[in-house]
């Protein structure tokens, strides 16, 4: 053998060697395939299905995909599944508006949770919410705490904004103000905008409360900012209408009646026609404060028809 | 070489004889024909003028009861501007055409050839002899024939349309005597009122309220009369509606028959389509399934996320 030869005998098994190698580690950078059921694949698929019809706005069609989720769990008794379905059935359900059956199904998750788990911060913070949204602040305010004491995960910075939030509620600012700053902190290293301009809005409420519309302000033009980076219409109009309030607390009337009226037509806009209407009960107040009686007939009697379900879009350039 | 040829000997004598055949089979064929065609039948002449020759043709046939008797000679214009037609006709027809027979140009149907049309003779007339002049009777062409029917119509359509019209008028005697009906139905409803109102009264003035329901009473009389002289009225159109709505009824059971069978033919193949196309996608799920679980695909899958929430703000 000539010396060619020797070399490229090892040339050829090292060539060899690196394909083996870079398919084997190519193969094993994949994600291990878990091997689920066909009945458990579909309960995720309808529970996938149902979260993505609710972020469409479609309540109802999203409830029919958690039942069927729930029901496919329930027929292979799989307790986790069954939480989470029914966790987003009482979230669905909450934000709909009907509060007596997101109190049950999430009351049921609760007796099926087998604790300890992961899912118990989530279902924890659903449960304070709703009791929240049922005036139960006392309730509301030990499963926000429960929620967040046993939060491991990056959410925790959220789980705090809602303690803070039914502090404020509770007539606590002072220490409402600790939670939205650590909140704040907390949000900000995990680089969570939302939650983020969350925190900044309930600062924004907390030194409205203490009568600080300066820092008010502030943190309502901070929020905006996130919140428009983001395009989350509710929350503008709601830092909107922050701002108009910092204004009002302020004096300034102009200034507060250009706020209410910027978030007016981002409410109208973005359909929220309950905002738009308490907008609109604002504004009116303001004009009449102001002196012009007749516009605040004029957007009194747009409210009425807002509240009617008729077309109130029109002419509100005009006012 | 011809007079060594057996076969040429007597070829003149031969050619001759053909030729005779052959000529003796035309002449035979042409006198067949003739014969056939009346050609060599004794023909005798007649005539008649017409103000028009408009539909008048030479070698047009000429007919007696549905038969050929001859045909058109010659037509031809004259000093009077008037039109001379000549027949040709056979002479055994003769017997036939007297003094009172007529010709007429007619049509064979309605959509047929025309003809001339000559029609049998009185016995107790002399017949025509050759030359003799034929009377000649005019018929009447289509569009003339459409107009005497039009004339004839006319009268009766707008009398239809008058009584139509009557029939319609709102201030007319049946539009009036349906509202009158109308009206009647709603009088007798407070005649019936006024009725038992006076009758409640009756115990204390039944005297004097005795004149006064005769005289309503006479009044209901007359009105039930003149109800029943409108329902007869109504009665006789009743009928023509009644069929209208049957026929109606007719056809909306055809649709349903027709749809019923429709129904019956295509809807059983749906469970069937439906079984299909479900087999179909259950094999493509299967197909992708296993898909997924070859390498390298499955390792670009992610795995199923089980904990999905809907998105839960601390601000919703």
């Amino acid at each position: 053998m000539t010396d060619s030869g020797k070399r490229t005998v090892p040339r050829a098994v090292a060539a060899l060697v690196l394909t083996l190698s870079a398919l084997v580690s190519g193969g094993c950078s994949g994600a291990a395939v878990r091997n689920l059921s066909q009945a458990r694949l579909k309960a995720i698929s309808h529970n996938q299905r149902g979260v993505e019809e609710e972020v469409r706005g479609n309540a109802d069609a999203a409830l029919a995909q958690f039942s069927e989720a729930l029901r496919l769990h329930s027929s292979i008794e799989n307790v986790d599944g069954k939480v989470i379905a029914l966790i987003n059935i009482a979230r669905t359900q909450r934000l709909k508006g009907d509060v007596p059956s997101a109190r049950t199904a999430i009351e049921r998750a609760c007796s099926l949770l087998q604790e300890p788990s992961d899912l118990a911060p989530e279902l924890f913070f659903e449960r304070a919410k709703i009791h929240l949204a049922a005036g139960d602040l006392v309730a509301a305010q030990d499963w926000a705490a429960r929620a967040a004491a046993l939060e491991q995960g990056g959410n925790l910075g959220r789980r705090v904004n809602l303690v803070g939030t039914i502090l404020l509620r509770q007539g606590l600012p002072d220490r409402a103000r600790e939670q939205a700053e650590t909140a704040l902190k907390l949000n900000r290293d995990r680089k969570l905008g939302a939650e983020e301009a969350n925190s900044l809005r309930l600062l924004g409420e907390i030194h409205l409360a203490q009568g600080k519309h300066g820092e008010a302000a502030a943190c309502f033009n901070g929020a905006l900012s996130l919140d428009k980076e983001l395009g989350l219409g509710r929350k503008i109009a709601t830092d909107l209408r922050g701002l108009g309030c910092a204004a009002l607390q302020k004096g300034d009337h102009a200034g507060a009646t250009s706020y209410y009226r910027r978030a007016l037509e981002v409410s109208l806009n973005g359909a929220d026609l309950d905002s738009a209407a308490q907008v609109m009960a604002r504004l009116a107040d303001l004009y009449r404060q102001g002196g012009e009686p007749l516009l605040a007939l004029k957007i009194d009697e747009e409210r009425i028809r807002l509240v009617k379900g008729e077309n109130s879009h029109r002419d509100l350039d005009s006012h | 070489m011809m007079n060594e040829d057996p076969r040429f000997r007597h070829l003149k004598k031969k050619i001759a004889a053909f030729a005779a055949v052959a000529l003796a089979v035309v002449i035979g064929v042409v006198l067949l024909i003739g014969k056939e065609n009346n050609l060599f039948a004794k023909k005798y002449q007649l005539s008649f003028t017409v103000e028009k020759g408009t539909g008048l043709t030479r070698g047009m046939p000429v007919k007696l009861s549905g038969f050929r008797i001859g045909r058109v000679k010659s037509i031809s214009l004259n000093e009077a501007a008037t039109v001379d037609v000549v027949l040709q006709l056979d002479d055994k027809y003769r017997k036939w055409i007297r003094k009172d027979s007529t010709a007429k140009l007619v049509k064979e149907g309605l959509v047929g050839d025309a003809i001339i049309e000559i029609s049998v003779g009185t016995p107790s007339m002399a017949i025509l002899q050759d030359r003799d002049q034929l009377a000649y009777v005019k018929t009447k062409a289509l569009d003339e024939l459409a107009d005497e029917i039009g004339e004839k119509v006319k009268p009766v359509l707008i009398e239809v349309r008058d009584i139509i019209g009557y029939v319609n008028d709102p201030k007319g005697d049946i539009k009036q005597t349906v509202r009158n009906f109308n009206l009647l139905s709603k009088n007798l409803e407070l005649t019936r009122q006024k009725a038992d109102s006076l009758l409640m009264e009756a115990g204390n003035e039944v005297g004097t309220v005795s004149g006064r329901v005769t005289a309503l009473l006479d009044d209901t009389s007359a009105t039930v009369n003149r109800a029943n002289a409108s329902l007869s009225q109504v009665g006789e159109k009743l009928p023509s509606l009644l069929a209208h709505a049957e026929k109606s009824l007719g056809n909306v059971e055809k649709i349903s028959s027709g749809l019923k069978n429709v129904a019956e033919t295509e809807l059983p193949k749906v469970p069937a389509l439906m079984k299909n196309a479900e087999d179909a996608l259950g094999g493509t799920n299967s197909v992708l399934d296993a898909t997924k679980r070859i390498w390298p695909i499955s390792a670009r899958i992610p795995a199923p996320q089980e904990k999905q929430f809907v998105p839960g703000d601390s601000h919703d």
